[in-house]
């Protein structure tokens, strides 16, 4: 058994607890009885990944079914992983304590690009062969990977059996299905395979093939055998009866998100022109308030949990958010549960729903400006304006709190100098509102701000747009700097470093692959931790590889460009996308999906209206 | 409102918790089971829970205490027992709540079961008890104000039984514990594999007894 060789190392390592399993809600079940065993990785550690809601999610809906069991594994940190290396440790599941090489599927979530050389490593510690191609005939484990960051798949395909393109919820069981009744029939990983590319929404990279231009750029893909030559994500229509879990797994250490937490709504009306997440969630679909309020009281009762989140992309859009205030404030006030309520936007922060949060946590307060002018913010398409910052500000100051967090992005398309300095004059407008304001609390502001790279993304409207350049990203950090003159403000940013990886990784075509594997074995993971990150191994892969780090992130792509991830439809057409960096360009705003369709194609793909009378 | 007492086993996977962690999770246990506990009066109200007498991470206890108030006097301790074990995960187990006997500063000792686990003839009775039979063993212990200061552990230490397994040594131990003095076993442990040169493969700690200075069960 396992257990006897992973107990002894435990306390020689940082936070044992995320090793070993057994928490609340954990399922197990008998392995003897079981048909298709998943095992669900996050590649990330335990902390982080089970903060992600989507994980849970799936956990909940694959174990509804008895003779399926699906059990967690995470990327173990350095110290323990070391440790495993020593002694002979497989990857294995925290519910059975098994190795995962002896499971069905082994299934990543890829939530960012800076995950990508973990997944390497877990499959590598799993004992799995890291290329698809080295898997054999055997059927299993099959290696798939979904989330949001397999839109652009092309980086991780050839590592990966399947991806799953869209929502999980009705596609995971179908596979499932599929290949239980497979598996029992005898049949070959590439017999499945074929098969599984027929269902909506599955991508088996290895019946595709791409071809290449002379200059470098994508010509096609070439569809063979079952394979169909666009493959189409799935959403869920009916977003309201979607499967719910009505328990979690539970902790026992703190984690980052250590919360119950219900989906409000999924898919985002805004249209921000930066925001990949803005569009390839789309369409937007609320739950009603019951659904909301019975699912959140279910969560907080079986969990115990004493923190309750209404997650979504931006919870302040759902029409019915008044009514689930009420009512869930007067449960989680007679329960002495905190409620959070994560991305609200600034401007329609009302004054009144200030006063319901406020009544239940008071803390500082985080707006998302992005953009330090009025004419970069129309550019992006971040519809807020100067004043809507100030009056937010305003209506938080005087309910006491002195905190602001203000996140900014540098690099965005058309960007001048002057851009830039408007980031130090508003958060410099806000230290002077403070000092305005009669009846402020007492002690100093302190504005942050945070400022991250630009990264254009695949299935946006700067999907064509180039990275700045290093040189460039110190230069206007630089000029950031300088342009403030409070010491009540506070600024940071990410490594340059980080983000043009980031672009490398998403917008990035299968010969990244092989640079990804050197990378790997030069030794990078948790790319996305400081103290692990390295990007001189990063850069020595690429060399290696004969990889232009400048074709990828920092060339401008023509509209008629063939990118990577065109065969891939997530029902925003390209249409669509060109007309709004089109309209970019032109400093032109479009208006929220509730206010006026923009016709990204995706109500049409989805059969029916987003919203009436839009 | 009343006051009651728990006591309970941490055994198992349930070792790795740690002391900061589980309060928050009997509190959400005590939330799972639907159990109105009382929650401090004031500013920023938290709920009432209190370990007198701390487990480090990894030992297993067969004893371990909690007190806590419950708002409704008419519920009896068994069913809030009841109530509790349904929802407690694997590892963790009330074995009786009662209402409180005796005060927390009438803790006196630690009864410990330790199992040294190791694959060569270092760990053996006959070694234990000759680093047992030294005159004084010195070990470095922190004071209250953080500064390392050197004792004698040897007075401090019963042994009561040691015996050669299959896999190791076993040794019964007492130790002072609580409010008044506290030692805790590894201090005496890491003395002895200093003694011998070697360390375990594995150590096995679990108390099994809470007792008074007359040597009466603590309730």
């Amino acid at each position: 058994m396992l257990k006897d060789k992973i107990e002894p190392l435990l306390l020689k390592v940082q936070k044992p607890s995320r090793y070993i399993g057994g928490e609340h809600g954990s399922i197990t079940k008998d392995k003897e009885k079981t048909d298709v065993r998943f095992a669900f990785c996050f590649p990330d550690t335990y902390d982080i990944g089970m903060s992600h809601l989507g994980m849970k999610i799936l956990y909940s809906l694959i174990n509804s079914r008895e003779n399926y069991w699906c059990e967690r594994v995470f990327a173990p940190w350095i110290d323990f992983e070391e440790l495993m290396r020593k002694n002979d440790i497989p990857l294995y599941a925290l519910e059975s304590l098994d190795p995962i090489k002896e499971f069905d599927f082994i299934g990543f979530t890829m939530q960012y690009e800076l995950s990508y050389t973990n997944m390497l490593n877990m499959l590598d510690l799993a004992g799995v062969p890291l290329w698809a191609k080295d898997r054999g005939d055997k059927i299993s484990p099959i290696v798939i990977a979904g989330g949001p960051c397999v839109c652009n798949p092309e980086p991780l395909a050839e590592f990966c059996d399947i991806i799953s393109l869209g929502e999980g919820e009705e596609v995971t069981l179908e596979m499932l299905d599929l290949y239980d009744s497979m598996k029992k029939a005898g049949a070959t990983r590439q017999e499945f395979l074929r098969e599984a590319a027929k269902i909506e929404g599955l991508y088996v990279p290895s019946l595709y093939e791409p071809q290449y231009n002379e200059d470098g750029t994508i010509k096609c893909y070439n569809n063979m055998e079952t394979a169909p030559a666009v493959i189409k994500k799935r959403i869920i229509k009916d977003f309201d009866s979607v499967f719910y879990p009505d328990d979690f797994v539970v902790p026992f250490s703190d984690i980052v998100h250590n919360r119950a937490s219900v989906e409000v709504l999924r898919g985002c009306m805004r249209g921000c022109r930066f925001c990949q997440a803005g569009f390839i969630y789309r369409p937007f679909r609320e739950k009603s308030p019951s659904t909301v309020s019975c699912q959140a009281k279910t969560l907080c009762e079986n969990t115990g949990y004493e923190e309750l989140s209404l997650s979504s992309l931006s919870t302040s859009d759902h029409s019915g958010i008044g009514d689930i205030l009420d009512e869930m404030l007067e449960y989680t006030e007679d329960e002495h549960i905190n409620m959070t309520l994560p991305s609200l936007r600034v401007d329609n922060f009302s004054e009144e729903l200030l006063e319901k949060i406020k009544k239940v946590r008071k803390s500082g307060l985080t707006f998302a400006p992005e953009a330090g002018t009025q004419r970069l913010r129309d550019v992006i398409n971040k519809n807020v304006s100067e004043e809507e910052i100030m009056e937010t500000c305003r209506i938080a100051f005087e309910g006491g709190y002195t905190k602001v967090k203000l996140y900014f992005m540098m690099g965005l398309p058309t960007e001048t100098d002057e851009d830039i300095i408007g980031i130090a004059q508003t958060a410099q407008s806000i230290i002077d509102l403070f000092y305005s304001i009669p009846d402020r609390p007492k002690g100093s502001p302190s504005i942050s701000i945070s400022v991250a790279t630009f990264v254009p993304k695949p299935f946006t409207p700067f999907e064509f747009e180039p990275q700045i350049t290093r040189e460039e990203i110190e230069r206007r950090q630089q000029l950031l700097v300088d342009s403030i003159t409070s010491k009540k403000i506070k600024v940071s940013w990410h490594d340059p470093d980080i983000s043009i990886l980031e672009e490398v990784l998403a917008k990035g075509d299968r010969r990244v692959a092989k640079a990804m594997y050197e990378a790997w074995k030069n030794g990078c993971k948790f790319d996305s931790w400081g103290e692990t990150y390295d990007f001189s191994k990063w850069q020595a892969a690429f060399d290696k590889c004969g990889i232009d780090i400048g074709f990828y992130a920092n060339r401008e792509r023509s509209f008629d460009e063939v990118f990577p991830w065109d065969h891939l439809d997530y029902y925003v057409s390209k249409d669509f996308l060109i007309r709004e960096n089109k309209k970019a360009k032109e400093n032109l705003t479009t208006p929220h999906c509730r206010l006026k369709c923009s016709g990204c194609g995706v109500n049409v793909k989805a059969g029916g209206e987003c919203f009436e009378k839009a | 409102m009343k006051k009651l007492r728990a006591r309970f086993q941490k055994l198992d996977r349930a070792k790795y918790i740690s002391h900061l962690d589980l309060y928050r999770f009997m509190q959400r246990t005590f939330k799972r089971a639907r159990i109105s506990v009382w929650y401090t009066q004031g500013f920023n109200p938290h709920l009432y829970i209190m370990f007198p007498l701390p487990l480090s991470l990894g030992f297993e206890g067969e004893c371990e205490i909690m007190d806590f108030n419950i708002n409704d006097d008419n519920l009896e301790p068994e069913t809030v027992m009841e109530k509790l074990n349904s929802v407690l995960p694997e590892g963790i187990r009330i074995t009786e709540i009662y209402q409180p006997v005796m005060k927390h500063t009438e803790i006196e000792f630690s009864h410990y079961e330790i199992n040294l686990i190791s694959g060569n003839s270092n760990f053996s009775e006959e070694n234990f008890r000759r680093f047992m039979g030294q005159e004084q063993i010195i070990i470095q212990k922190k004071t209250k104000q953080k500064t390392m200061k050197e004792i004698d552990i040897k007075p401090f230490s019963d042994v009561s039984d040691v015996y050669d397994t299959d896999e190791g040594v076993h040794i019964s131990l007492r130790m002072p514990s609580g409010s008044n003095a506290n030692y805790n076993p590894s201090l005496l442990l890491s003395a002895f594999y200093q003694f011998i040169g070697d360390e375990p493969v594995f150590e096995k700690i679990k108390r099994v007894r809470i007792t008074t200075g007359q040597g009466e069960n603590f309730r």
